[in-house]
């Protein structure tokens, strides 16, 4: 008895620690993500593990119960002197088991005993339980119906289908995104660099999870460009630096970020990496591409002094 | 009636019994090393090379586990049970000790050449050509021996574990043969005769099978034999035996395709994988209950002897394990459990639980009667019991949490239809400290079963062995047998008995693979898709070699939220078309790092080169080991001409004499990429010959073929 008490908290003790490892660090990774779905997950978990435990305490409880009365009853008989003689009564388990599987009693055996002996071991010819033959029988129809509302009268879309279905309520939600304006919308054509703190630390979340790989936390540059220099391969304006994370450059390590952030969250990383211009990294990669000086030059202005490369302007910041 | 006497050998038992602890214990160990290089690469340190690298150990892991200790228990058990349960010697002496070193030979040929990075890449048979043709010629061997056993009984009907037995027997061999057809282009290289899609189903009806009819229908036979004998008591039902045995093994067959839920294959066998799964759950259950219902009356012992406690947990896991799997097999379910750990907690709730505690109560009980002897210590096997428990409880528990994770992470969606988790390494780091627990899980399964070789060897230092064991019985008179059970018959016919089984465990094969292999519409072929270039197939069996695809996935299902985490720039899912010229398909399993197969152009070759040298640089926290010896080694350009006439053999179409053309095509190619390397910024200086060349060269190719047109109009 003793040891199974003991393994029934190990494993509680070990389902608690590794589960709540996992949700602790599911939800610090959501950071301030609206996952509702995972939490509910969770609290549902969690409330279906507290249950669990509750049944388990019940159990025991039942049996202490039990072993008490029966103790009570021993002494009792001693005091009466009378012997005390344990109830012979099957166990509720055993009785429904047998019931369940329409098992011939352990007793009764005998009886259906097969006369074979091989090495020792002898057969009986019990019923097949008759639960068990349910379930089989169950499984075949279920499968049959399957195969038939799947292929033969096409009821239920197959991977094909169902793919279209989810694009199209993704357009769906979309849509009633931009018509109900709940969410700030922008002109992915004439995106506005925002100087707002909140959209800059949007921003700097957004390059610390997907840009640093290549363009370094500090926008130093590696696989990709130095970030903090005046030089641009594709334009420093802020249209062009939007244009570059939106639709990415073709053949390089750079994709088009369009499918994977939101436009406001391209226009908040392309505002952040604006404001690391001119500051000064650990590792600068030596500049490259074309000098894009944020004055009041236009672009055809930018594109004639292209070849002077080498002068190195000081910080200039955009705002 | 005469008696005629014999004698049961032991010798070639205890071999097997040996040979199943030996490797037990190396196949665990090469286990736990692969669990800790899952949350710490750098284990090794400056040692790191290329045959202690995850991709390479992963597979000696699985071999080890699956054919040298389940396989070596499933021979110890078939020598000890068969004679006595049919009343003879082994038909062979002789062939029993040849099939012994026969099979050791094999193991150790794995144990070699995998950590070499000799490899087919399919799971469970990644052993090469001339270990294929080895495994062949040992299994026929055996079966020689075992039927030979059958034909010279004196028992007259075979008993239920006979059924698996043999059952088992011919499975394992169509399976094997099927799965290994391939074509050698050199001593231990070849490629596989099915390509893609094809491959894959070929793949998985091995794979699943090789898990019904080497991990689970050999173990219910011993299971028939080994667990009546240590309870003394009778088995539950011969009418469920007899159902639940022929449903086995006729549905287990068809179940394969779960394995490719929502990938190319066509949806028609992906049903068929869905429902034959589901209805797999009943007969698998039969051998559970028929194990645990003998025990009837027996449960009191069950308390104290360790070789029930052992067994009980097995059959209890086995029930588990078996009812996990037709849940997995839904196609929701799948959806998000697949690729996941969920599947790695799966098989290790079947393989540690059933396929080891089964063992180690066999263990428990047979050596001592061997050794004419009772058990050195019961307390140390209960402990070794406890041990055990708790290690599968650990191994199991966090990956179940790493799946819940992993799922909920990947399929994420934020308010406005982005994912939420668009980096995978996200997804990655969180998953570390359960790595941990299961690792410390493993390291507790492995010290039990230290514990058990203590306590074994003490045991047969205690006793004294027993070559071998007196018996007798009245020889088997030719006689004709009319009536009673129509089964029964059937027991008395080896032969018909084996035919009947092979047609059972036929049908579901064939049903599933003809239609796939020739009836076109089932894949469709995209006109854009080329073979690849010579370049890009010594890439390809780099990666191969490596053991990439243990860990990446190149099947981008339909579903929004891999389309867009896998292919942001096109939105592509993976086709069925596209894997026509794949000998072999590189689908993989598992998704320990992300999807590759629209890395094609995805990155820069700059990219590929600083990653496979060092993940963390372009990857923090990457869990990834590091490829130096790539940056070391030439590909083998002499191998050139081979690879491309044996692809063409196999169907892919190279125009008639490329061979000739193919080295330098392969050494422009190589320099193109050299030469993008060295104008980068920073430049990278390399050298066309290198291995990372060749490798770059085939990443930069994978799933771009659809979208050449596409590429073309933009170029314009």
């Amino acid at each position: 008895m003793k040891t199974i008490n003991k393994n029934i908290i190990y494993l509680l003790t070990i389902f608690f620690l590794t589960f709540s490892a996992g949700s602790v660090s599911a939800q610090t990774a959501e950071g301030s993500g609206t996952s509702q779905e995972t939490l509910i997950m969770i609290v549902m978990g969690l409330v279906l593990l507290v249950a669990i435990l509750v049944l388990v305490v019940a159990i025991y409880m039942v049996m202490v119960i039990k072993s008490i009365l029966k103790r009570e009853e021993k002494i009792a008989a001693m005091e009466k002197g009378i012997k005390y003689i344990e109830e012979e009564k099957e166990s509720w388990w055993t009785r429904i088991n047998n019931k369940l599987n329409r098992s011939v009693p352990v007793e009764e055996e005998s009886e259906v005993l097969l006369d074979h002996d091989y090495d020792g071991i002898k057969e009986l010819d019990n019923h097949l339980p008759p639960w068990w033959k349910a379930l089989f029988y169950f499984t075949v129809i279920v499968s049959v119906i399957y195969l038939f509302v799947y292929h033969v009268i096409p009821i239920f879309p197959l991977q094909e289908e169902e793919y279209a279905m989810e694009l199209e309520k993704a357009e769906e939600l979309q849509a009633s995104l931009a018509a109900s304006g709940s969410v700030e919308t922008i002109d992915i054509n004439n995106p506005e660099p925002s100087d707002d703190p909140t959209d800059i630390s949007s921003g700097q979340s957004v390059f610390n999870i997907n840009c640093l790989s290549c363009h370094a936390a500090d926008g130093g540059g590696g696989i990709g460009p130095n970030l903090t220099d005046n030089y641009w391969l594709h334009g420093g304006d802020f249209q062009s630096i939007f244009d570059t994370v939106h639709e990415g450059v073709s053949g390089t390590s750079m994709i088009a970020w369009k499918n994977v952030l939101t436009p406001v969250q391209i226009r908040d990383v392309s505002s952040y990496i604006q404001t690391l211009v001119g500051t000064t990294p650990a590792n600068p990669k030596a500049p490259e591409g074309e000098l894009y000086e944020p004055s009041e030059m236009s672009v055809d202005q930018v594109e004639a002094s292209a070849d002077t490369v080498a002068t190195e302007t000081d910080s200039l910041q955009t705002n | 009636m005469q008696l005629e006497k014999f004698k049961y050998d032991n010798t070639i038992v205890k071999y097997f019994a040996f040979a199943t602890t030996f490797w037990g214990i190396v196949g665990m160990l090469v286990g736990l090393i692969a669990a800790i290089l899952m949350f710490y690469p750098n284990l090794f340190g400056g040692l790191h090379d290329g045959w202690n690298s995850f991709g390479r150990l992963r597979p000696l892991h699985t071999n080890a586990v699956i054919f040298a200790f389940v396989g070596n228990m499933i021979f110890a058990g078939v020598y000890y049970s068969m004679p006595r349960l049919l009343k003879t010697p082994m038909y062979s002496k002789f062939l029993g000790y040849v099939h012994f070193w026969g099979w050791q030979l094999i193991i150790v040929a794995a144990a070699i050449t995998l950590p070499l990075g000799f490899t087919t890449s399919k799971e469970y048979a990644e052993l090469e050509w001339p270990i294929d043709i080895m495994i062949t010629l040992v299994w026929v061997v055996f079966g020689i021996n075992m039927i030979g056993t059958v034909l010279i009984r004196r028992e007259r009907h075979m008993y239920v574990a006979i059924w698996f037995y043999i059952a088992s027997l011919v499975t394992v061999a169509v399976l094997h043969i099927v799965n290994s057809i391939e074509l050698p282009i050199s001593f231990m290289k070849s490629y596989s005769w099915y390509a893609g899609v094809q491959d894959a189903l070929v793949q998985w009806w091995y794979g699943h099978n090789a898990v019904a009819f080497f991990l689970t229908t050999p173990f219910l036979g011993l299971m028939y034999y080994f667990l009546p004998k240590a309870a003394n008591r009778p088995v539950y039902s011969y009418k469920l035996s007899i159902i639940h045995f022929w449903s086995l093994i006729f549905i287990y067959i068809w179940a394969g395709p779960h394995h490719l839920l929502y990938t190319s294959l066509p949806d028609w066998a992906q049903s068929l994988g869905v429902v034959f799964s589901f209805m797999l759950i009943a007969p698998s259950w039969g051998g559970m209950l028929n194990g645990l219902l003998t025990l009837r009356g027996a449960w009191d012992r069950v308390r104290e002897d360790p070789v029930l406690k052992f067994m009980v947990v097995a059959i209890t896991a086995y029930g588990m394990s078996t009812f996990e799997g037709p849940m997995l097999s839904f196609k929701n379910f799948n959806a998000v459990a697949h690729f996941t750990d969920y599947i790695i907690a799966h098989v290790h709730v079947g393989g540690l639980g059933w396929n080891g505690f089964l063992t180690f109560g066999i263990l428990y009980w047979m050596i001592p009667k061997m050794w004419n002897t009772t058990l050195h210590s019961r307390k140390l096997a209960n402990m070794h019991f406890w041990i055990g428990t708790l290690g599968i409880l650990f191994y199991a528990l966090p990956l179940y949490a790493a799946f819940f994770v992993q799922s909920s992470m990947w399929f994420q969606f934020n308010e406005f239809g982005k994912l939420e988790y668009n980096n995978f390494l996200d997804t990655v780091t969180q998953i570390v400290p359960m790595y941990v627990f299961r690792a410390f899980g493993g390291a507790l399964y492995l010290a039990g079963a230290i514990i058990m070789v203590v306590n074994l060897w003490k045991t047969m230092a205690k006793g004294s062995f027993q070559a071998e064991e007196e018996a007798e019985a009245p020889k088997l008179e030719k006689k004709k047998i009319l009536g009673g059970h129509w089964h029964a018959a059937l027991e008395r016919k080896p032969v018909l008995f084996t035919v009947l089984s092979l047609v059972a465990i036929l049908i579901g094969g064939i049903f599933e693979m003809v239609p796939t292999f020739l009836i076109k519409s089932n894949v469709p072929t995209i006109e854009n898709v080329k073979p690849y270039t010579p370049l890009e197939l010594h890439g390809r069996d780099i990666y191969i070699r490596e053991g990439c695809a243990y860990c990446h996935s190149q099947m981008i299902r339909p579903f929004r939220a891999e389309v867009l985490r896998y292919d942001p720039n096109d939105m592509e899912y993976s086709k069925a078309g596209e894997f026509v010229y794949d000998h072999p398909f590189l689908w993989g399993s598992k998704r320990t790092g992300p999807d590759l197969h629209r890395v094609g152009k995805k990155y820069g070759h700059d990219w590929h080169y600083n990653h496979m040298y060092d993940p963390t640089t372009t990857s923090p926290g990457s869990l990834m080991p590091s490829y130096p010896w790539l940056y070391e080694n030439s590909y083998d350009k002499a191998a050139t001409e081979d690879k491309i006439s044996a692809m063409r053999t196999l169907g892919v179409p190279y125009e008639e004499g490329y061979e000739a053309q193919a080295v330098a095509d392969s050494e422009k190619q190589a320099q193109e990429i050299v030469d993008q390397l060295a104008a980068g910024e920073p430049s990278i200086q390399s050298h066309p010959d290198l291995e990372i060349i060749a490798l770059i060269a085939y990443l930069q190719r994978l799933g771009t073929d659809i979208k050449v047109e596409e590429n073309l109009t933009e170029n314009k």
